[in-house]
């Protein structure tokens, strides 16, 4: 095995480390406490945060891993979450690789695209099928904010992940 | 704007996101509990749940001793003075209670519910959806668990049913999920009607007996309990009336429950794994 190719398995454990301690995060300290009524979202914020150093392409990827996992492991709603949490990771990689700076700012604005993504079908099939209303939609959008909380650390994690992670990925 | 979006890569991406978010649903929507993907996940995922939960109820502990000293000597005194209180109406109870079981003994009836057969499990993970209420536990098919079983707490309040099921881990929809509908009964009046679960206006959790007659009468600490059917056994306690209304009919009456206990809150649960359907 090259050095390269051994950088990039120690990457790859990385990120699959870090996948899965979000979403223990998720399914047991963040789903078992939610604040104000709703549950607060970090498998997407993280997936976001994390992209946004990847590029558009791994970020992608990663986001495919991190949804396949969350909807494997028994999330509701999973296949709709797959695919909004790639499509976020593919558009929020892109966006900081060719337009914004990766700062904190930009993973504010990339988490709230990702949440947006992510949750939007969701809400729509949710609502389709149980009806609902206004309500529902602010209970959603309460929640796409509050979860905008775990922006910062995401980020910071995010941007260790990825800068230790620079040398390996582009090799 | 230097990069190109639509690489060829993106589009693989994009595509193979498409295709397993089409499996996801596939396999859900085919299989009658879990799709086989679902389920080695969740079964490799188990173990990392038992301890990060482990570790979860171990840190509230300490967080409890540390920063809730004060409440709790204030509630062991308030709770010295409860037990004070009580313990005429113990002795009272003890009278009662022996006549009770002569007159069981009289009647040749077993103690309540020793025909059950009980499975415990520690609660390991907690929905994230705000739609769906369901908790995972650490115990499985290995430990004699099916679906449809009926998950209750240490007092014997209902938690749920299990709604799937793994080697090493199972899937209870608690009574709070938008899906479950119980046949319940007031235990005092023998008024019937469904109990219901949902979310409020404010995303919190509500359980209501609905359908109710209008002249049905609710009083406030009257226990809610099955009335018995393929899923739950007979005269399981659903919680008390803690308020009742006119319904938005004006038709029917509802009374709010109180199940007695948090989901979030919840560390063990025992399922009823045997019963005596006579």
């Amino acid at each position: 095995m090259t050095a390269a190719a051994k950088r990039r398995l120690r990457m790859g454990i990385k990120y699959a480390i870090y996948a899965l301690a979000v979403l223990l995060l998720q399914d047991t300290l963040l789903s078992r406490l939610p604040i104000a009524g709703v549950h607060l979202m970090l498998v997407p914020v993280a997936a976001s945060c994390a992209s946004m150093w990847l590029g558009a392409e791994k970020g992608g990827c990663l986001g495919v891993a991190m949804g396949t996992l969350w909807a494997l492991s028994g999330a509701a709603d999973g296949g709709i979450l797959l695919l909004g949490l790639t499509v976020s990771c593919v558009l929020g990689g892109w966006l900081c690789d060719a337009v914004f700076q990766r700062r904190l700012t930009s993973a504010l604005l990339a988490c709230a695209i990702t949440l947006l993504i992510t949750l939007t079908p969701v809400l729509l099939v949710r609502l389709y099928l149980s009806g609902g209303g206004v309500r529902h939609v602010a209970l959603f959008l309460r929640q796409i904010l509050l979860s905008l909380l775990l922006c910062p650390p995401a980020y910071a994690v995010g941007k260790w992940l990825g800068k230790a992670g620079d040398s390996a990925w582009t090799a | 704007m230097g990069k190109k979006f639509w690489t060829k890569r993106v589009k693989g991406i994009l595509a193979a996101a498409l295709v397993l978010a089409v499996l996801v649903m596939l396999g859900s929507a085919v299989s009658r509990s879990v799709s086989a993907g679902e389920s080695i996940v969740t079964t490799l995922l188990a173990p990392f749940r038992s301890v990060v939960a482990a570790f979860d109820r171990t840190a509230e502990q300490i967080y409890g001793r540390i920063f809730r000293y004060d409440a709790a000597i204030a509630e062991a005194e308030a709770l010295r003075q409860q037990v004070a209180s009580q313990e005429a109406a113990v002795r009272e109870a003890e009278t009662y209670r022996r006549e009770n079981e002569r007159l069981r003994a009289l009647l040749g009836l077993a103690g309540e519910h020793s025909d059950y057969s009980l499975q415990a499990a520690y609660v390991t993970a907690w929905s994230a959806s705000d739609w769906s209420d369901t908790i995972t536990v650490d115990q499985g098919e290995a430990a004699g668990l099916e679906i449809g079983m009926c998950a209750i707490t240490s007092s014997g309040n209902v938690v749920g049913l299990i709604s799937a099921t793994g080697p090493n881990w199972a899937k209870i929809t608690t009574v709070y999920d938008a899906s479950s509908e119980i046949s319940a009964a007031v235990s005092s009046t023998g008024e019937t009607g469904v109990v219901l679960g949902g979310r409020g206006e404010n995303g919190e959790k509500l359980l209501q007996m609905r359908y109710l007659s209008t002249s049905a009468v609710l009083r406030n600490g009257d226990e809610i309990v099955t009335t018995g059917s393929v899923l739950y056994p007979r005269g399981l306690l659903l919680g008390t009336i803690s308020g009742a209304e006119l319904d938005e009919t004006g038709i029917d009456k509802y009374a709010a429950i109180d199940p007695g206990f948090r989901v979030d809150a919840l560390e063990q649960v025992f399922f009823i794994t045997n019963y005596s359907k006579d």
